[in-house]
């Protein structure tokens, strides 16, 4: 990605670690991010490819012990979070920087009411009397679908929908510059999931947020994000523009991704699953960590770990394949 | 809710009326003679013993004196010491007060010990500090009133002379009972609090109430500890109700007038009635509490208010 100094979001050379008994998990290892304001960012991976650490990493809440960030820098509006105090951090949550969970069934107090969960962040951030910030959760649940009257429901109340519109209510209370949303549809139906994720467009482009949108759907990639990092054990394997990333997809890993898909229009074809699994975290093949599930690998892979080269000004891919000349994909069309 | 509560008492009924029946037989069967004991160092003729057996009721058959006795219960009347010949209410309400302040006391160190060491321990799981406390409340629950209330005794009434070792009074006499049985409920109550809180605090709104931005303490207070009280209420709650049922050994180390000593005494005096009365009286005491720890719930946790209102 191009550097623009008009940066919201600046992560570079992040490295995150658990460190447990059975050793260490190399969940985040050397992640750089550039998030443009007012932009969109998807980031794409398998279960365990450290899509939740790198955004909880930026909210500093990587659960410690275990979680360890090792080193890197995270600039937030130039400022680098890492070095801020506890306290600095807490003034950041939930005001600057707002985090959508994924399940909403267990993502929402069940013993206070929903109007008091989203009248808390005001409080807390803007300093509103009580009845005021009330007043406030009333208009944000109107904004996102839900009338007013209903804040002094506890959340066993709401259906699944609902508490996940209610969660959004709670991130966006106090217009954040930045929202991060940790597969927010995931674990809702697929109706559902269509009205809550053009709620949050539409939320998006209202209120000017810029927004990180962590997914394995390709689907919602497509629709919601203009940038996309795809992950693969801790390091980004290809990252773009939507439309570089889907049209000219670079990486063996990507590829996959995309052969997973089904094609409506061609019934014959079979679903290509990519070969075995994601690695163990705690050992990391050498090289390239893609490379035992990689139809193209070759004997560098299995030594060198590849860095981000750019083809273009933004496309970046992290392959030892594009050494060799003339090569390409075989990406089913 | 009111429906709710109402259920809950008729439910009482059966339960008192099967622990009445239970202890009843017992003591039946039991080799004391209530009349010699009452009538022990007299050097009684036969006449006089066959004549206090026939006042007491105690020469009809067995079954006929249940059903009295169940027919006077249910009538509320819970009989006449055969030792003081006062009515076994009366002795009871008597004697109440006393095990109220105790119970009430022990509650208050228990809750102040327990509460705050498991929730430290918990947030600060396997620290020296966790440590500490689990070790402190493996000590609490595996100490003997019996020990603890005597050797409180012997470094602060005997050697250090600061508290009175028993008797009934102002607060320098309540406190060596009070920390004796306070200490030995807040073993359990600690562990309790620990393990709730551990799980709590590993659930997904607390991850949210941290990415609000909110202190550590308000995330602890406000969003875990509400959540984690149900089990810890429950548990302090049977302890306290079986400490209003009296505290039979720390009430007989720091001779407390209490409930729980009436009750022993009635045993060492084969006095039928009152031992039969307390136990019905504990049943009771631990039930209401029940159902107040029951209701304090629907405080807690809106789902179960729902729960009862159905």
């Amino acid at each position: 990605m191009n550097i623009n100094n008009d940066l919201i979001l600046d992560i570079n050379n992040l490295v995150v670690h658990y460190e447990t008994m059975e050793g260490t998990v190399q969940a985040v290892n050397g992640i750089d991010i550039q998030l443009p304001r007012e932009h969109t960012l998807g980031i794409v991976g398998e279960t365990g490819a450290g899509k939740t650490t790198t955004a909880l990493s930026i909210l500093r809440l990587i659960p410690d012990p275990p979680g360890v960030i090792k080193s890197g820098e995270i600039l937030l509006d130039g400022e680098d979070i890492l070095k801020n105090s506890e306290k600095k951090m807490r003034s950041i949550r939930g005001r600057d920087v707002a985090m959508i969970f994924q399940d909403p069934m267990t993502s929402l107090n069940p013993v206070h009411t929903v109007g008091d969960q989203i009248a808390e962040v005001v409080r807390l951030h803007e300093g509103l009397s009580r009845s005021d910030a009330l007043k406030r959760a009333g208009e944000t649940l109107e904004m996102v679908g839900i009338p007013a009257e209903r804040s002094t429901e506890y959340p066993h109340q709401f259906s699944g929908g609902m508490k996940q519109r209610v969660i959004i209510a709670i991130a966006l209370a106090c217009n954040p510059k930045l929202l991060i949303a940790d597969e927010p549809t995931t674990a809702l139906d697929v109706t559902i999931q269509a009205q809550v994720l053009e709620l949050m467009k539409d939320l998006r482009d209202r209120l000017g947020m810029s927004m990180i949108m962590i997914t394995h759907d390709l689907g919602i990639v497509a629709e919601v994000c203009d940038e996309v990092a795809v992950l693969y054990a801790g390091r980004i394997v290809e990252s773009g523009t939507v439309r570089e990333v889907f049209k000219s997809t670079m990486h063996p890993y990507t590829e996959g991704l995309f052969n997973s898909l089904p094609v409506i229009n061609d019934k014959g074809a079979r679903i290509k699953p990519i070969p075995g699994l994601m690695p163990d975290p705690i050992e990391l093949p050498e090289g390239c960590a893609f490379h035992p599930r990689c139809p193209y690998a070759f004997d560098k892979c299995t030594k060198e770990t590849p860095e981000l080269r750019y083809f273009g000004e933004t496309h970046g891919v992290a392959c030892h394949a594009y050494d060799q000349d003339g090569f390409k994909l075989k990406r089913r069309g | 809710m009111s429906r709710y509560i109402f259920r809950r008492v008729l439910q009482l009924i059966p339960v008192i009326l099967g622990a009445s029946a239970i202890i009843f037989f017992i003591l039946s069967y039991s080799t004391q003679d209530p009349v010699m004991m009452l009538l022990a160092g007299t050097d009684p003729t036969p006449e006089q013993i066959e004549m206090t057996r026939q006042q007491l009721g105690l020469d009809k058959p067995i079954v006929v004196q249940f059903f009295s006795y169940m027919g006077g219960l249910l009538r509320g009347d819970l009989g006449v010491s055969y030792n003081s010949g006062r009515p076994v209410f009366q002795e009871y309400i008597a004697r109440f007060p006393a095990t109220l302040k105790l119970a009430f006391w022990a509650l208050f160190v228990s809750v102040l010990i327990s509460i705050p060491i498991g929730i430290v321990s918990a947030i600060k799981q396997y620290s020296w500090f966790d440590n500490f406390g689990m070790t402190f409340a493996m000590l609490g629950v595996s100490t003997p009133n019996f020990w603890l209330g005597l050797m409180l005794m012997l470094l602060f009434a005997v050697k250090l002379g600061w508290l009175p070792s028993g008797g009934y009074g102002g607060l320098e006499y309540l406190i060596m009972p009070a920390v004796t049985l306070g200490t030995s409920q807040a073993g359990l109550a600690t562990r309790m609090t620990r393990s709730s809180m551990l799980e709590v605090i590993r659930q997904d709104y607390i991850r949210t109430a941290r990415a609000k931005g909110l202190s550590e303490r308000v995330v602890i207070i406000k969003h875990a500890l509400k959540n984690a009280l149900i089990p810890i209420v429950t548990v302090v709650g049977f302890q306290f109700g079986h400490a209003l049922g009296g505290a039979m050994i720390t009430e007989t180390i720091f001779s407390w007038p209490g409930v729980g000593r009436l009750m022993i005494d009635g045993i060492h005096k084969g006095d039928r009635p009152v031992v039969i009365g307390c136990v019905i009286m504990l049943c009771i005491m631990v039930s209401v509490v029940n159902l107040g720890v029951d209701i304090f719930y629907a405080f807690l946790d809106p789902r179960i208010k729902a729960g009862y209102t159905k």
